[in-house]
């Protein structure tokens, strides 16, 4: 078999045990390959566990700049003899193995089809260092060398990250450095293997980021103040990046006083209580949480939707149902968040596609939530919250004023303006509302989840439960204007059939859709970006006989989500199902909509001679 | 095949059940993890109890001490976060029969789940409950729970914990119905294997709170107490735990405490240094909710058939002049 040749186009995979240390380094070499302005996709694969299990990093290193995962593994970095076997096994043809072979291996072991590169680091960690914490950080370090030198990466730059990762901390730095520069040695002897990584200038001004951080960023932008919350995998780090965001940007300059509140909850139960009991106030509340938080929050949510309050939700969803796989990624939560809780109720969902949306829709939906005054759900996944992505850097327009909504103030009260809390004045469905604290006489208003009429008074008399309940529908109307469009683009071949996605599921998009041209299907292309759907997605359905929509869970919920809303024929909506908690590939997309557009006949669309 | 009454009695008998036949899987904890210490203490009892598996079942919520049901060759029910006890209870209504155990941790019980808590204290029900108390999250990377001491430094509190930690045990110790409640440490093998006991044998809801460490998250917190073992206090009674000569030696700090006397209980619960160790507190008198909601009447077919008889014949139209009170009457 002859080796894989390839230049800035292949996988590297690293196998580790859980908690040894390796994920800073397998860190670094990502961003290495970064600094030489070849883009990669890094994905961390790991255990709902703390210690002691495997855990996987996945790199990419794709000029072409493609976001998904492709599949396969070209080199494997096996340092983790528990898996060793399906390690192994999982090298395309061709490919290469990076093992440590301080003990010797059986041929038994190993495969013929692939190229195997030992090297003795425990050996020489053993040799080198005394303390047995030492021996186990650098031996991640010293194979970070290692590939430095098989991949032709410039160790220039890995020092250079290196002395910024260390500023300030002398001693570690060189000792990094020195484990650094034995891998780096020991295999230049070796010299280098098919694999290269040649310098680009391909990675411009993107930014390596992911989602949870971004959204946490984004609250801030929008302008939350109160964050209550409830740990959950996959989204504490989105509160605690809140935390830390806050503690630079969110602290009066000369007093030292916090402009912000952020609550660890007893449950997530009393989580979005308090969110909602802060956004009753004016504050800009929000809770982070995942598929198990936001079951247990269902019948706050229904009051938040009955109420009128604003409140905002960031669902970073994960492996379901129940508890599920709570370190894998899913959408499986579309259908439970835009109908969340008993009765009559539809929520605003926001797709945000990669970090660089998770900021600006996590700083929007503030806006939302105030302007609709109802809950606003950010829909993020376990694949965009938690692992790095390369995106375009987050920008801010300075001039943008935050949208407050509807509100009565002291002047309008005093003039003696009609104040009806649930009143239609304007016809949109939206209605005013007061802050406590207003006025001194006018403008309270009671509170409450049960029915009442447009003067915020409890009735049960059929035709203003009606009214308030049809109110509630133009309200949802009119969020169609305020929410994301769709964003759509054109085949390069007129063509019959379209394909939908939203969320994460771009990433791999755009390369199966090269893909999938090469073999002859042009497919238009609409991603959606909110809930309720624009009236263009409806109009993009409609112009074509077949569409796929492409998605991560068992039920095809956002298709469910098309057909229940938009009253479409089902069978004109074709699922493309993947679920099996990875994130998904273009290789999969691909095969999958050629074999049904097999089926469908879609290669007509070609001119075919009378 | 059949097997004769008698031969039955003689197999089931003559069985027993070794260690191994309670182990299940090499468990997932970090090294130096309380819970390895709290399993090996509950597998022995099994053992030594000689607890039929098919009739032991352990249930949990979410969180590292939840795991625990997964290492044990018994029925095992992992279930939802803050959740542990509600399942256990119904477990425990439909099978007076079954050995009932509940692993829960601090955020478990005393954070999301705490509601259930307070109110399974008072169904009482014959069950052994084990709060594995570290004092943190663990599987979700390190926050404060309630338990944590005050200034915990953790991700959500990364300049420390503001609120004083909850006592679970005075929480426990305040509730109506409170019938046994114990404390140990997951260091001391021996203290941990006799509370573990005395809680299964008692007959009632037994909590037991267990402080232990997470080498991972708090790895320094109790080392204090790890290397003075005066700051231990041992309660000693003849109701309640005989401390062995070996231990005395070690753990010179202790106090007589009559597990009757839950106003010392109380006291004793609501200090954290020295760390009380023992039995703080056992009343065999409290009702059991299953024993109380029993029925008296021995439930034969008959019974059952005639009651339901009487329910359908209310809903009978019947002829004029052939009601059942029309006949009786006639």
């Amino acid at each position: 078999m002859k080796p894989i040749t390839r230049v800035n186009d292949f996988v590297v995979k690293f196998a580790n045990v859980n908690g040894s240390g390796s994920a800073s380094a397998n860190a670094l070499f990502a961003r290495a390959v970064l600094r030489m302005g070849v883009p990669v996709a890094a994905r961390n694969i790991f255990p709902s566990n703390i210690q002691g299990l495997p855990t996987w990093y996945e790199v990419r290193i794709v000029e072409e700049g493609w976001r998904g995962r492709r599949g396969g593994v070209d080199l494997m970095v096996a340092m983790n003899p528990e898996t060793w076997t399906q390690d192994v096994a999982e090298i395309e043809p061709g490919g290469y193995l990076f093992y440590d072979s301080t003990r010797p291996l059986p041929e038994s072991r190993l495969r013929s089809d692939i190229t195997a590169i030992g090297m003795p680091i425990t050996a020489i960690c053993n040799a080198e260092y005394t303390d047995a914490r030492q021996r186990q950080l650098f031996k991640n370090i010293v194979y970070l060398g290692a590939l430095a030198a098989l991949l032709s990466i410039e160790p220039a730059e890995v020092e250079k990250l290196l002395a910024e990762q260390y500023r300030g901390k002398e001693a570690l730095l060189d000792a990094n450095r020195k484990a650094f520069r034995m891998g780096f040695d020991y295999e230049t002897a070796h010299g280098p293997v098919g694999l290269r990584i040649e310098r680009r200038d391909k990675v411009g001004n993107r930014i390596f980021i992911d989602g949870n951080k971004a959204a946490a960023l984004g609250a801030v932008y929008g302008g939350a103040t109160l964050c209550a919350w409830y740990p959950i995998t996959p989204s504490s780090s989105l509160a605690e990046g809140f935390i830390a965001q806050c503690r630079k940007l969110r602290i009066e300059p000369g007093t030292g006083k916090h402009r912000y509140a952020i609550v660890q909850a007893e449950d997530e139960l009393s989580s979005i209580g308090m969110v909602i009991g802060g956004a009753w106030n004016g504050a800009r509340s929000f809770t982070a949480t995942s598929g198990p938080g936001i079951s247990l929050m269902q019948e706050f949510i229904g009051l938040a939707y009955f109420a009128e309050i604003p409140a905002v939700l960031f669902d970073v969803q994960r492996g379901s149902p129940s508890t599920g796989m709570p370190t894998k990624t899913q959408q499986a939560d579309i259908l439970c968040c835009a109908y969340a809780s008993h009765g009559d109720t539809k929520h605003v969902l926001l797709f945000p596609e990669d970090p660089k949306e998770c900021f600006e829709m996590g700083a929007q939906a503030f806006d939302l939530a105030d302007r609709l005054q109802t809950p606003i759900f950010v829909m993020l996944d376990l694949d965009m919250g938690m692992q790095d992505w390369l995106c375009e850097p987050l920008t801010w327009d300075d001039s943008h004023r935050m949208d407050q909504g509807k509100r009565m103030t002291s002047a309008d009260l005093e003039a003696g303006k009609d104040f009806g809390r649930y009143l239609d004045v304007d016809g949109d469905g939206i209605t005013y509302r007061t802050i406590p604290g207003t006025h001194p006489k006018r403008g309270a208003f009671f509170t409450r989840g049960t029915s009442k009429d447009r003067y915020a008074r409890y009735t049960e008399d059929g035709s203003a439960y009606v009214d308030n309940m049809q109110r509630l529908l133009r309200k949802f109307e009119t969020a169609k204007d305020y929410v994301p469009a769709p964003v759509v683009e054109r085949a390069a071949r007129p063509t019959r059939a379209g394909v939908i996605w939203y969320g994460s599921t771009g990433a791999p998009m755009q390369e199966s859709l090269r893909a999938l041209e090469k073999l002859g299907i042009h497919l238009d292309r609409m991603r959606v970006r909110a809930f309720p759907f624009a009236d263009a997605v409806v109009d993009f359905i409609a112009e074509h006989d077949h569409v796929f929509v492409v998605e991560q869970n068992r039920d095809a919920q956002l298709r469910t989500l098309l057909v229940n809303e938009c009253g479409i024929d089902p069978g004109r909506l074709v699922p493309v199902l993947h679920y099996d908690g990875n994130p998904l590939t273009a290789r999969f997309i691909t095969r999958e909509i050629a074999e049904k557009a097999a089926v469908f006949n879609f290669k007509p669309m070609r001119k075919v001679a009378p | 095949m059949t097997t004769a009454a008698t031969e039955c009695m003689i197999k089931l008998y003559e069985e027993r059940h070794e260690l191994e036949d309670y182990q299940a899987g090499v468990p997932r904890w970090c090294t130096g993890c309380g819970d390895n210490a709290i399993l090996a203490a509950v597998q022995r009892l099994c053992r030594d109890e000689q607890l039929r598996p098919e009739k032991t079942v352990f249930v949990s919520g979410i969180g590292c001490s939840s795991r625990f049901p997964h290492y044990m060759k018994t029925y095992g029910f992992h279930g939802i976060h803050g959740r542990a006890l509600p399942v256990a209870e119904g477990v425990k209504f439909a099978r007076p029969d079954l050995h009932v155990f509940v692993n829960t941790g601090d955020g478990d019980c005393c954070s999301i789940g705490a509601a259930h808590w307070i109110h399974a204290l008072r169904y009482n029900m014959n069950m052994t409950v084990f709060l594995h108390d570290n004092q943190i999250y663990g599987l979700t990377k390190m926050q404060a729970s309630p338990t944590s001491p005050i200034g915990t430094k953790s991700n959500t509190t990364p300049r420390g914990s503001y609120l004083d930690a909850l006592q679970p045990l005075s929480v426990t110790l305040g509730v109506q119905n409170v019938s046994f409640v114990a404390q140990t440490v997951d260091w001391i093998p021996e203290l941990m294997y006799d509370i573990v006991k005395a809680a299964f044998h008692h007959k009632g809801l037994s909590f037991v709170r267990i402080v232990q460490r997470c080498p991972e998250w708090l790895p320094k917190l109790f080392d204090p107490f790890l290397h003075d073992p005066q700051r231990i206090l041992l309660l000693n009674h003849e109701d309640g735990l005989s401390i062995s000569p070996g231990l005395a030696k070690v753990y010179k700090n202790q106090e007589r405490h009559d597990p009757s006397n839950i106003n010392r209980a109380r006291e004793i619960a609501s200090a954290n240094d020295p760390i009380p160790v023992g039995i703080l507190y056992r009343n065999p008198d409290v009702p059991c909710y299953e024993d109380l909601r029993a029925s008296t009447v021995l439930r034969t077919p008959e019974l059952v058939r005639k009651g339901l008889e009487n329910e359908f014949d209310k809903y009978t139209i019947w002829p004029q002049g052939m009601e059942p009170e029309a006949q009786a009457t006639a």
